[in-house]
């Protein structure tokens, strides 16, 4: 019980990489509200595209689902207000400017516009609205804060879970997957490729008609998916896996399409490689933590 | 504080690491996996922070899905039958990261809807969904989302709102390369 309880109430060593994560984090965020801000009337207005998931007063689900209220459809303008409130919190996020307040709000926004455009997103903005939930307990502590073991204790607690949820959902992922005969016979790889919103000429071209190359696509994707919570605790093996997991995320992104998801899964890895990698990633890019600002 | 105290608090912390995820692991698992009753204790807790299903891509996707739609505008003006996905599906194949990906998968994400919505009601394809299938089908998933769709796509190709607007969905088998239609009850919005 020592032991385990130790872990928790240690100091907690892995600032800089949850630091450098949630930044990389932020920065795809920015990025990506800015190329949906074209089509950000249909994706996140009351009459949009995406039309609304419905509200009712019961709790978070209030909390989470705001711009499905029905006031929205006549103050359009509201959608505006959560898009510019995201972009102003990540910025101040990224200038480490009340990092504890831009969590909290980052987090509110972001949550409120992937599930109104629940429609037009994927599991990616599911999982960050996880990751975002988990990264407002981790905080930098305030020097000679009376709540300093608190703040461990949730720093040590939340960084965990955020490593066990994408193990949770890579275990699945594979799991759901072995109830589909497509995906056990190795033609899954061979029919998504014909599918024209998840394929591209290069996806066509190499699995459509190619049941072989498609076998190969296809197992590695159950082994990968289904190894991936076990084998990423093992040294020897997580830098392997992480490159093979890289490869598959970027298909996902450039040859299927679905950009969004495979780019976070890529930044998840930060939080899995190597201390060595890690530092190697922060020097190149001129990364400095928010205990060192 | 003392010792004690620290490592009862650590215990605690780790406690709670093992209960958040059982309980996740309860409501994303499989339906059979675990009692019913079970998941709809651990939605309580899960549900809607932590909502979670994990079958991307399984079952595999085998539909390769298309959506027309003809508008009809204030005056009496009409489109004939449109594709509008068709140069966000250009732009797309091309360049990835912009927002055409968000609407290729919104089109996708709706037809797999429809698609649902056919099979509980028995649909057929090359039909118009008619008779007592009409009033079930209103009552469906799919139904708002796609006059929400219809609604939303006639403001971003045409920067119009429409009063009248039918869609024809297209489905592919991609395993068997079986095509077929379905014309879904067509919408209404009140002139502005």
């Amino acid at each position: 019980m020592k032991s385990i309880a130790g872990y928790f109430i240690s100091d907690f060593q892995h600032w800089d990489r949850v630091d450098f994560f949630r930044k990389v984090l932020y920065v795809f965020l920015l990025l990506n509200t800015i190329t949906i801000l074209p089509i950000a009337w249909e994706i996140w207005s009351y009459n949009g595209v995406t039309g609304t998931r419905g509200f009712w007063w019961s709790g978070s689900y209030s909390l989470l689902n705001v711009l499905s209220h029905p006031k929205n459809a006549s103050w359009e303008w509201v959608y505006i207000g959560f898009v510019l409130g995201q972009l102003t919190f990540l910025v101040l996020g990224l200038l480490n400017k009340w990092p504890r307040l831009s969590s909290i709000m980052i987090y509110f926004f972001t949550v409120n516009l992937f599930l109104k455009g629940a429609i037009a997103f994927t599991g990616g903005e599911v999982l960050v609205n996880f990751l975002l939930f988990y990264l407002m307990f981790i905080q930098l502590p305030k020097e000679g804060s009376k709540y300093k073991l608190l703040r461990t204790v949730l720093n040590n607690t939340f960084y965990l879970i955020l490593l066990i949820q994408l193990c949770v959902l890579y275990f699945y992922s594979c799991w759901y997957k072995l109830y589909d005969d497509n995906w056990l016979s190795g033609d899954a790889m061979m029919y998504i490729a014909r599918i024209d919103h998840f394929s591209s000429g290069t996806m066509r071209w190499l699995f459509a008609d190619n049941e072989t190359l498609s076998m190969i696509a296809t197992y590695i994707t159950l082994i990968y998916q289904g190894a991936f919570p076990v084998l990423i605790w093992f040294k020897k093996v997580k830098t392997p896996l992480l490159i093979v997991g890289v490869v598959l995320h970027l298909a996902i992104a450039f040859l299927m399409g679905i950009f969004a998801f495979g780019i976070i899964m890529i930044i998840c890895y930060l939080l899995f490689v190597d201390e060595r990698q890690l530092n190697w990633l922060m020097r190149k890019s001129r990364f400095r933590t928010a205990s060192s600002a | 504080m003392n010792e004690k105290n620290k490592i009862r608090i650590g215990f605690a912390a780790f406690l709670f690491v093992v209960f958040h995820t059982l309980l996740i692991c309860i409501y994303a698992a499989p339906q059979g996996v675990v009692p019913n009753r079970l998941k709809e204790l651990s939605s309580t807790y899960v549900y809607p922070i932590f909502d979670q299903q994990w079958s991307m891509f399984a079952p595999c996707p085998t539909m390769d899905h298309e959506v027309e739609i003809r508008y009809q505008w204030e005056g009496g003006d009409s489109t004939g039958w449109i594709f509008p996905n068709s140069e966000v599906q250009q732009y797309h194949r091309w360049l990835r990261g912009s927002h055409h990906g968000e609407l290729m998968l919104a089109e996708y994400n709706l037809l797999y809807w429809v698609s649902r919505d056919m099979s509980e009601l028995g649909l057929s394809l090359n039909t118009r969904v008619s008779g007592y299938n009409r009033e079930k089908f209103f009552g469906g998933y799919s139904y708002n989302m796609a006059k929400s769709y219809a609604f939303g796509m006639a403001t971003y190709l045409f920067d119009k709102t429409p009063v009248h607007a039918e869609m024809r969905c297209h489905f592919h088998n991609v395993v068997t390369d079986e095509k077929g239609w379905l014309i879904i009850p067509e919408f209404k919005w009140k002139k502005r």
